[in-house]
């Protein structure tokens, strides 16, 4: 190389040697926090003060509670992990090969959060909880309750 | 050295070259690929490619960057430079099918231009954490490709060797750019310490060898200041110069080799003319002064290349005094036949001085 | 240079020689063993992604009522539950590439001459979906027909609530499914022409128990704020407003006289409050 590109070789390294630290920390100074939300306003009604039974899976855990009271029962569903299907309904089943059709839809399911679904006053005691996906048909969960 | 251009032209090293360039690209497709594809299996097609050969790209270009300043540390390492010009354009391949898919995902089908979304879909020109970092990538991608595209010895004869090897030093630029493009792009997102980690110690190994090679060379460069009447300059005792090898001397600018074989010394140009390779740290290898980067060769006593090639360099007048090494810096036209100083001779003169001046007294 | 000894290498030669070779044999086993460490370095090292999905090339046909403001949705009834009240779900409409469907829905309605606000249609195109967000890139509308059902749909939509909320502008094509990662800093000039382009802009927010929520953001008055939104695509962002369920989803109504800002960095709970 010739002595003057030698020079220019050195004089750019020297420079960089400068500036490319410099453009490491302040890159990583400029690095954005995830922050946090204030409101997170919530939809959902009041849990039922009774708990009646607990079941869970990797996907959810299911709670059945029961206001002694007025006998009305409620199904709790905090979901544990993100849905991956592009529809999810909830229903109560008598059997746990029983074809949602024939179930009592409770209401459907949406980000990761808990949810509160009435579920009546007429249940007995043996129902599954059925996560169904009305548009692929596929039954995504369930749940002996 | 070449009567006509060839493509390519291939001998059996460059073939090792280009099979473990290959090799070593495979494995880290591989590595990457395979881990991404156990560990984070939900990747989409398009990040996989976009990712797979972005980083590639960027760890070849640092294994390119390294190479020069190795050689100048220890010249063992020139091998390396033999065949870096396959490296360089394989590399930019690399680095254009990055550059392409992400403007495909990311600029393109929308209601914009994809090559105009780039430059106004991300407008904070004036911030550092949310500057648009693709366009970092689009001009080191430019410099790349121009590098790529210039790289044959056609282009290199034609915009001559100076102005191409200034050329090619603005891959440092691209360099420096292609670091802001992941600091200020990825890393925003990705946060994580490791891949920080990674990346400073690629910049420190690349800055530090240059840094390294740049002071070492400094000290090396021989630039003697006392100078002797008829334009001879005093370089070096004749011992210090290695059978076969060179002294390199800079006075006034002009950048001299001096040769010692076979009980002769003579000086040419220090400047290759393939690539401006230094001709000093070359060796007389059956009876030519051998490039130590590509191979070129040239006559010692008259600068030429044997034929059929073609290349020429200045050559200059040595003389020996007192077994001191001496060269005048006024260069003659490339390819000047110049006598070689005699070795033997000049101490033959030194014993008849003496005799002469015996018989004076005598 | 004294030092070495007397080898030198020729590239055009057939071997190089001892030396050499072996120097830059150890160069060779320095790049072998460093290549598969920073391959593994750089893949083990990434956030992951998220388990979205963009059904493409695949074809969904679906019909239900075409909702157009705050935003395009098709209206899918489900059933009733228990109380009797009408279970919906709402899928977001987008088209191809980086576009909204608001502009083709205003097309037809000019050539109609009537609104498609609440008309029943069967719609063909690939699912987007994530996280129990779904959307539908359409590609073509096969019918507008008249309600036959009898569920006249076009709920008032419930107000939830009203504050601040902080959190990243992204666009929910991308976020929920064609693109991993669909958010942040890479994905900002993406999003930035998704949403040039009429797809309407998603808040994604995080709860202090680390729960994601979306809401389609929106003006007071329920228009699209696509371009005041377009220089903080990527950022994270202070916006008050009121939040209504329409469906399935929740949507941002900003109010018209707080502007949106971006989020101080060093931000806790103590927000410039909206009132
Ligand atoms: C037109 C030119 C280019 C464009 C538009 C571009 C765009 C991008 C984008 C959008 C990303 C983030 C992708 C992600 O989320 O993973 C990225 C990352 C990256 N780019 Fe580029 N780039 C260009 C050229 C280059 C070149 C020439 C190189 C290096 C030789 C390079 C090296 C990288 C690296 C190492 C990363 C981080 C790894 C990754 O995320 O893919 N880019 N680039
Ligand atoms: S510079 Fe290439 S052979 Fe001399």
């Amino acid at each position: 190389m010739t002595p003057n590109l030698r020079k220019y070789h050195r004089r750019i390294w020297f420079f960089l040697a400068g500036l490319l630290p410099i453009l490491l920390v302040a890159a990583i100074a400029v690095i954005p926090a995830e922050r946090t939300s204030p409101s997170t306003p919530d939809n959902q009604p009041e849990a039922l003060p009774k708990v009646v039974k607990t079941a869970s899976s990797d996907l959810l855990v299911a709670t059945l509670r029961q206001d002694s009271a007025t006998g009305e029962r409620q199904v709790e569903i905090e979901l544990k992990q993100a849905l991956t299907n592009p529809s999810t309904l909830v229903y109560l089943i008598a059997d746990e090969n029983a074809d949602p059709a024939t179930g009592k839809l409770l209401g459907s399911l949406s980000s990761r959060k808990i949810y509160r679904l009435d579920a009546g006053k007429n249940l007995s005691g043996q129902e599954y909880l059925l996560l169904f996906d009305p548009i692929t048909h596929l039954k995504i969960a369930t749940l002996k309750l | 050295m070449s009567v006509n251009y060839a493509p390519i032209l291939w001998n059996r090293q460059k073939k090792i070259y280009d099979r473990l360039m290959f090799g070593f690209m495979g494995l880290f497709i591989a590595v990457f690929i395979g881990l991404q594809l156990i560990f984070y299996p939900t990747i989409t097609a398009e990040t996989l490619i976009i990712r797979a050969t972005g980083t590639l790209a960027f760890f070849m270009l640092h294994i390119i960057l390294c190479m020069g300043p190795l050689t100048r540390i220890d010249p063992r390492f020139l091998p390396l430079l033999y065949n870096r010009r396959h490296l360089g354009v394989t590399m930019c391949c690399v680095a254009l099918v990055h550059g392409v898919f992400n403007i495909i995902q990311f600029q393109a089908f929308g209601n914009a231009d994809p090559l105009v979304s780039m430059f106004i879909s991300n407008v904070n020109y004036n911030s550092i954490g949310r500057f648009p970092f693709e366009i970092f990538g689009f001009f080191a991608l430019l410099i790349l490709l121009l590098m790529a595209a210039t790289s044959h010895d056609f282009w290199l004869k034609n915009l001559s060797p100076k102005v191409w090897k200034a050329l090619h030093m603005i891959v440092y630029f691209a360099y420096a750019m292609l670091v802001a493009h992941v600091l200020l792009g990825v890393i925003q997102l990705e946060k994580s310490p490791v891949l920080i980690g990674v990346l400073g110690l690629g910049i420190l190994t690349v800055t530090g060898l240059h840094v390294w090679a740049a002071i070492l060379n400094k000290k090396q460069t021989n630039e003697p200041s006392e100078r002797e009447t008829e334009g001879f300059v005093r370089v070096c005792a004749v011992e210090d110069i290695a059978e076969n090898r060179a002294k390199t001397v800079l006075i006034d600018g002009e950048n001299i080799a001096i040769f010692k074989y076979e009980n002769k010394l003579s000086a040419i140009n220090n400047l290759c003319r393939h690539q401006n390779g230094p001709l000093g740290e070359g060796k007389i290898v059956d009876g030519c002064i051998t490039c130590p980067w590509h191979g070129y060769q040239y006559l010692p006593h008259n600068g030429q290349s044997p034929p059929p090639f073609t290349e020429k360099v200045e050559t200059y007048d040595v003389k020996l005094l007192d077994g001191w090494v001496y060269v005048n810096p006024t260069p003659y036209q490339e390819g000047t036949e110049r006598p070689p100083c005699p070795i033997h001779s000049a101490l033959k003169r030194l014993t008849k001085i003496e005799k002469s001046d015996g018989e004076a007294n005598g | 240079m004294e030092k070495q000894t007397d080898e030198f290498y020729i590239g055009w030669q057939e071997a190089a020689p001892d030396g050499i070779s072996r120097r830059v044999r150890m160069f060779i086993v320095a790049v072998c063993v460093i290549v598969p460490i920073i391959g593994a370095l750089l893949a083990l090292n990434q956030r992951g992604f998220v388990s979205s999905n963009f059904e493409f090339g695949e074809t969904t046909e679906l019909e239900g009522a075409l909702i157009t403001t705050p935003a395009p949705f098709l209206e899918i009834y489900r059933g009733n539950d228990v109380n009797d009240k009408l279970i919906f779900q709402h899928i977001l409409l987008v088209k191809p590439g980086k576009h909204g469907m608001g502009e083709e829905i205003s097309d037809l309605e000019k050539n109609l001459k009537h609104s498609l606000d609440g008309q029943f249609v069967k719609l063909q195109g690939s699912l987007i979906y994530h996280d129990g967000k779904t959307m539908m890139e359409v590609e073509k509308i096969t019918s507008l027909m008249l309600d036959t059902t009898g569920i006249h749909v076009m709920l008032p939509f419930k107000p939830i609530g009203s504050g601040t909320f902080v959190g990243e502008i992204a666009d929910p094509k991308c976020l929920f499914g064609v693109m991993k990662p669909g958010y942040g800093k890479p994905h900002r000039s993406c999003g930035a022409r998704c949403i040039a382009g009429g797809i309407p802009p998603v808040l994604k927010t995080i709860s202090d128990n680390g729960n994601l929520e979306y809401y389609l953001l929106v003006n007071e008055d329920g228009s699209p704020l696509n371009d005041q939104i377009l220089p903080y695509v990527g950022d994270q962002v202070v916006v008050c407003g009121e939040v209504k369920m329409v469906g399935d989803w929740m949507v941002l109504y900003k109010f018209a006289d707080k502007n949106l800002a971006l989020a101080p960095e060093t931000m806790r709970k103590e927000l410039p409050l909206c009132k």
